[in-house]
């Protein structure tokens, strides 16, 4: 060791010529690299790796086996219209529908004169259809499951009716139900019980068989029915029946449908006093109730003909709503049974609103492609017709008192998916200018002004928006009195502004704090006046900071809305309680529609981040510093 | 008539400032100040921090108010009158030391906002004149940029041309290098030492001797709030009297 610097320590110079960059490790980049570094960086990490994972999947694989052997979907495709309109007048509906394309028209068009449409999200969405269409139409070939009614000891059920094609080979089995049927601790059969709600159903009467065989209360060797079990067409001629005895319980009906039209088993009771007995039903198609499922089925086979539903008898049909699975399913079934419906169910809606959103967005692209002059004309005709949407909904929906178009529809009808959607865009609407004023209100120096503001943002930030709502639902009519009785959607509307403005404007001032001053003295210096500085120095810069913040407010508003059901309006999740416990035949389905309507809400949530995420990365939102 | 400058003559009295006093809370930050610009002349503004040559300034455009005395600007006295204030703001241009450009405006926006808000020019106009502008302080390619993506010196060379968009009578520059990274202050000092023979009347708060020894027609010296010496570069670099100016042209030259 020596004390001084030798000579080759004290001075280096680099060699003129820089060398040239080189790759890094292959071990550190690329997707074995990414997977070093981010999942089994260290043994901790890989023990966290490995547990998150087992708990993720477990998850997945226990929600998704429920989802594709247990849950009864039937609930959401025959509810479908309560879940995305409530109870809006049937006859009016092409008002939504038409608000609804135009609003998919205006965000293609929109989408591709701002934005661009990438080919991941083209791709995505013909995908989607694609497999829409091609999932039914094969699961069309698959054979329809059995459908089962019972014949009870003491009554005679009614008529059970169907819809066939000719040539379509139809049979009907009777079987007496034995004690070890009724005993079995799984499901012994694999197929559709009937349902029917108002009537003492095959289901019931089947759980109550069922509890009763199992206390012993129910002796079920005792077996002596006597009935005539009967296939009748149209015009209520038989085609095919048997006489079922004590003696020779099981018996068959085979037949080939003679032509297109309703159909009826009705079983005609003889004689008997104990036991019951299966009418199996097979390759027979189900059908549903929706109300453009029904306007097809009745203009193609008519309405159900009285002379096998003889008028004032309530007849059990084999729609989604009448019927109920049982036991377990393998995927085909459960693609016929449950996927399918629910897809005929919304094809047509899907496709048509798809045509038109990529038609909006070709359009767009269109006048991309011309002139900056046509752009620009075009792009404030799309600013305009966005900004005359809400309005006009309004009216669309509501409709205009005495007008013989747009008869009023009362917005206490209006229920699910629609009144979430039109509580949320009205609120974000009104609540971002109010926000924004109340903002600049606390900000200025004008103690009156910001005070009041100050009072009002803290009030009602310091009060649950539950009690808001109560306080918009009891004390609006005092302050708008002149209009006799304010609907209630309008007192929810204003309730949800106010509680949303408060915040905004909270997240507005955090925004104008970050300006820094010097920007102000700035254009006072270039002697912009307040109003100027205000509009286009101070909150293009505030706005622009708190664009996350803000949207995540709106996304909060969103799944707020939910509330509104404590005055008793039914939006998408209070209508969930209409639809399972105010309907007999849905009991217990309560998992089925909350899952539904939780991805619902979440698609929609998560839609508005990911347009957030865009504002803030692109455009008008993108920082400049 | 100063032998130094004989490219520009000097003319009227354009800013006044008589017996200004001026408070911070208790704190008394500008004590009696009396002096007096004429149109065409450079007056750099010097000492050391914290004696209120920036309040000055600001004070002169009404950024900070005085409590007392009387500042008169091209004729007008500045009161609290908004008229009156938002007059001389459009008869002086401002530059920061921290450039205080508009981040989310181009350089191009940033130079006509306030040529199209407050001189009312049409668009087109308004960006001829941003592009000349642009053209002279040498960065005229830079047009479509971000402030976040230009250097420190361009940015000021921008702010500086965003000032001169109103065509002021009066320039006041408040520390306009401090700023900037040793290699970019010559950049800005050769457009301020163009607009200064040019004729502009101009009040710089600098640090640069160099810059105040080669252009400005007089120096003003201020410590603890009041001015101490006023003087021609002459007389202040090689001839100072009071001991105060003294010490501190020994300690930064």
């Amino acid at each position: 060791m020596s004390d001084i610097l030798r000579q080759d320590e004290l001075v280096y110079v680099a060699p003129t010529e820089a060398p040239p960059p080189r790759r890094p490790p292959a071990l550190m980049v690329g997707p074995l690299g990414w997977l070093r570094a981010n999942l089994f960086s260290s043994r901790t990490n890989t023990l966290l790796t490995i547990i998150t994972l087992l708990i993720v999947g477990w998850l997945l694989v226990s929600t998704g086996l429920w989802a594709l052997r247990d849950a009864e979907w039937t609930v959401i495709t025959s509810n479908l219209r309560l879940l995305l309109v409530g109870q809006y007048e049937p006859s009016q509906l092409w008002r939504v529908n038409l608000l609804a394309l135009a609003l998919l028209f205006l965000c293609g068009i929109s989408i591709s004169l701002w934005a661009k449409v990438t080919r991941a999200v083209l791709l995505t969405l013909i995908v989607v259809v694609l497999v829409m269409i091609v999932i039914p139409l094969g699961a069309g070939q698959l054979p329809p499951p059995s459908i089962r009614f019972i014949v009870p000891p003491d009554s005679e059920p009614a008529p059970l009716v169907f819809v066939g094609n000719a040539g379509e080979p139809v049979s009907v089995l009777v079987e007496p139900i034995s004690s070890a049927d009724a005993t079995a601790a799984s499901p012994v059969f694999v197929g559709f019980i009937e349902n029917t709600a108002g009537l003492s159903n095959s289901r019931s009467i089947w759980n109550d068989v069922k509890a009763k065989a199992a206390s012993g209360a129910l002796d079920l060797s005792q077996y002596d029915l006597a009935f005539t079990i009967k296939l009748v067409d149209t015009a209520g001629e038989t085609i095919a029946s048997a006489e079922a005895t004590p003696e020779n319980p099981r018996v068959r009906l085979d037949a080939a449908l003679p032509a297109d039209g309703w159909y009826g088993v009705i079983a005609e009771k003889t004689d008997g006093s104990a036991g019951y007995a299966w009418v199996r039903l097979d390759g027979v198609q189900t059908f549903t109730t929706q109300s453009g499922d029904e306007a097809e089925r009745i203009e193609r086979y008519g309405l159900i003909p009285d002379t096998i539903c003889p008028v004032g008898v309530r007849c059990r049909q084999v729609a989604e709503r009448d019927l109920r699975f049982e036991g377990s399913r393998n995927l085909a079934t459960y693609l016929s049974v449950q996927l399918v419906p629910f897809l005929n169910a919304v094809i047509l809606p899907v496709i048509v609103g798809a045509l038109i959103a990529l038609g909006g967005s070709w359009l767009g692209y269109e006048v991309k492609r011309r002139n900056s002059v046509v752009k620009k004309t075009v792009s404030r005709w799309v600013v305009l017709a966005w900004v005359a949407l809400l309005p006009v909904s309004w009216f669309v929906l509501r409709g205009i008192e005495g007008a013989a178009t747009l008869p009023v529809v009362p917005t206490a009808t209006w229920g699910g998916l629609l009144l979430t959607l039109v509580l949320t865009a009205v609120a974000i609407v009104l609540s971002f200018p109010l926000g924004v004023l109340l903002a600049l209100g606390r900000w200025s120096n004008l103690s009156v002004v910001s005070g009041a503001c100050t009072l009002f943002i803290e009030v009602v930030r310091g009060v649950p928006l539950i009690t808001i709502l109560f306080f918009a639902k009891l004390v609006v009519p005092f302050f708008l009195s002149a209009s006799a009785d304010v609907d209630q959607v309008i007192r929810m509307m204003i309730g949800l502004t106010l509680f949303t403005a408060a915040y905004i404007a909270e997240i507005v001032r955090g925004g104008l704090q970050i300006v820094p001053h010097g920007q102000i003295e700035a254009a006072h210096a270039l002697g912009l006046n307040a109003l100027y500085t205000t509009r286009l120095i101070v909150l293009p810069q505030a706005l622009r900071a708190v664009i996350p913040a803000i949207m995540s407010q709106f996304v909060s508003l969103f799944k707020d809305t939910t509330l509104v059901s404590v005055v008793g309006l039914f939006e998408l999740l209070g209508i969930i309680d209409f639809i399972v416990n105010g309907q007999q035949q849905y009991r217990g389905l309560q998992r089925e529609a909350y899952l539904f309507v939780g991805v619902i809400y979440f698609v929609i949530s998560f839609g508005m981040s990911t347009v957030s995420r865009w504002i803030e990365a692109t455009g008008v939102g993108a920082a400049r510093r | 008539m100063n032998e130094q400058h004989p490219q520009h003559f000097l003319g009227d009295t354009i800013i006044e400032c008589r017996n200004v006093n001026k408070w911070f809370g208790e704190f008394h930050v500008l004590k009696d100040i009396n002096m007096k610009v004429r149109e065409r002349e450079v007056v750099v503004i010097c000492g050391p921090s914290g004696s209120g040559k920036s309040t000055l300034i600001r004070c002169i455009n009404r950024l900070e108010q005085h409590q007392e005395g009387q500042i008169i600007v091209d004729g007008i006295e500045l009161t609290n009158d908004v008229s009156n204030i938002s007059a001389i703001r459009r008869e002086i241009g401002m530059v920061f030391q921290q450039f205080n450009l508009f981040p989310h405006l181009t350089v191009l926006e940033n130079i006509t906002l306030a040529q199209r808000y407050v001189r009312q020019r049409p668009r087109v106009q308004a960006e001829e004149i941003a592009l000349s502008l642009l053209e002279r302080v040498g960065i005229p390619e830079q047009a479509r940029k971000y402030p976040g993506q230009l250097s420190g010196g361009q940015q000021q060379r921008v702010a500086i041309a965003r000032a001169l968009a109103m065509n002021p009578k009066i320039m006041l520059f408040d520390e306009p290098t401090s700023a900037l990274d040793p290699e970019m202050i010559k950049e800005v000092l050769d457009v301020m030492k163009e607009l200064a023979r040019s004729g502009m009347t101009m009040l710089c708060v600098t640090h640069e001797m160099g810059f105040a020894r080669e252009v400005a027609d007089r120096i003003i010296f201020m410590d603890s709030g009041r001015i101490v010496e006023i003087g021609t570069p002459e007389h202040f670099f090689v001839n100072p009297r009071h001991d105060r100016t003294k010490l501190f042209l020994s300690q930064i030259l």
